[in-house]
């Protein structure tokens, strides 16, 4: 699970990650970062110290979620699309309008499967500031 | 799910025989580990070599076995592929489990 409050007026963005994939944070279509390492899983034991990330926003930058489906998911070969080609698809679409990045994101997750049904449910949300 | 058995003093070694722990096989897994348990075994040592992937609900399972063996028994894991070793760092099970990089690591630590 992962839970985030945009704060409009300090212009800040916390997360709570709680063994969620790193979101990955882009500023005004250039640079691309991953947000955080992970953190224990909801209803693992009692008491849990969740990881919280802040980070500074600004108008433009855009928050890409999406499932653990997406960096999980298997082409024909067994091989996962993986967290570091995630990002950098991202790196190379974040420049697009925000449903052609979307749009594209889609594309390469599909054009990885090659056919090859996924396992798992594949979910993807972009936010832009 | 099948699991070859192999014992070393009181410590049973189990090889996962699948290369995949998620939603389809999930159930016979836990049901499978529970059982070792169940029998008395309470130093297990999880072999994930053949294992490449593992998802969230096989993450629940291991948990679930953990918490039955409870505290007074050892599961611990060994020899995982990268992605589950990522994957497992990213869920701090890391720091759940205690695991180790191969089969004599673990039985050395339990022994």
């Amino acid at each position: 699970m992962i839970y985030g409050l945009i704060d409009l007026q300090s212009s800040t963005l916390r997360i709570g990650q709680a063994g969620h994939p790193s979101p990955v944070l882009t500023h005004n279509g250039g640079n691309c970062q991953a947000l955080g390492t992970g953190g224990m899983p909801i209803g693992v034991w009692p008491d849990i110290d969740f990881d919280f990330i802040e980070t500074a926003i600004s108008a433009g930058d855009r928050l890409v979620l999406y499932s653990d489906g997406v960096t999980e998911c298997l082409n024909p070969r067994g091989e996962q699309f993986g967290s570091q080609r995630l990002l950098e698809a991202v790196e190379e679409v974040c420049g697009e309008n925000l449903d052609t990045m979307i749009a594209k994101l889609i594309e390469k997750i599909n054009a990885w499967r090659e056919g090859r049904e996924p396992d798992d449910d594949i979910s993807l949300m972009v936010v832009q500031m | 799910m099948k699991f070859e058995e192999a014992k070393s003093g009181d410590i049973l070694v189990l090889t996962v025989a699948s290369d995949r722990v998620a939603a389809e096989s999930t159930q016979s897994f836990k049901q499978g580990l529970a059982e070792y348990a169940a029998q008395g075994n309470d130093k297990i040592v999880l072999d994930l070599s053949r294992v490449s992937f593992v998802d969230s609900s096989g993450l629940g399972a291991l948990i679930s076995v953990l918490k039955l063996i409870g505290a007074s028994g050892e599961l611990v894991l060994c020899s995982t592929q990268p992605n589950v070793a990522s994957m497992l760092k990213l869920t701090r099970m890391n720091k759940v489990f205690r695991i180790f990089g191969n089969r004599d690591e673990a039985i050395a630590a339990l022994s």
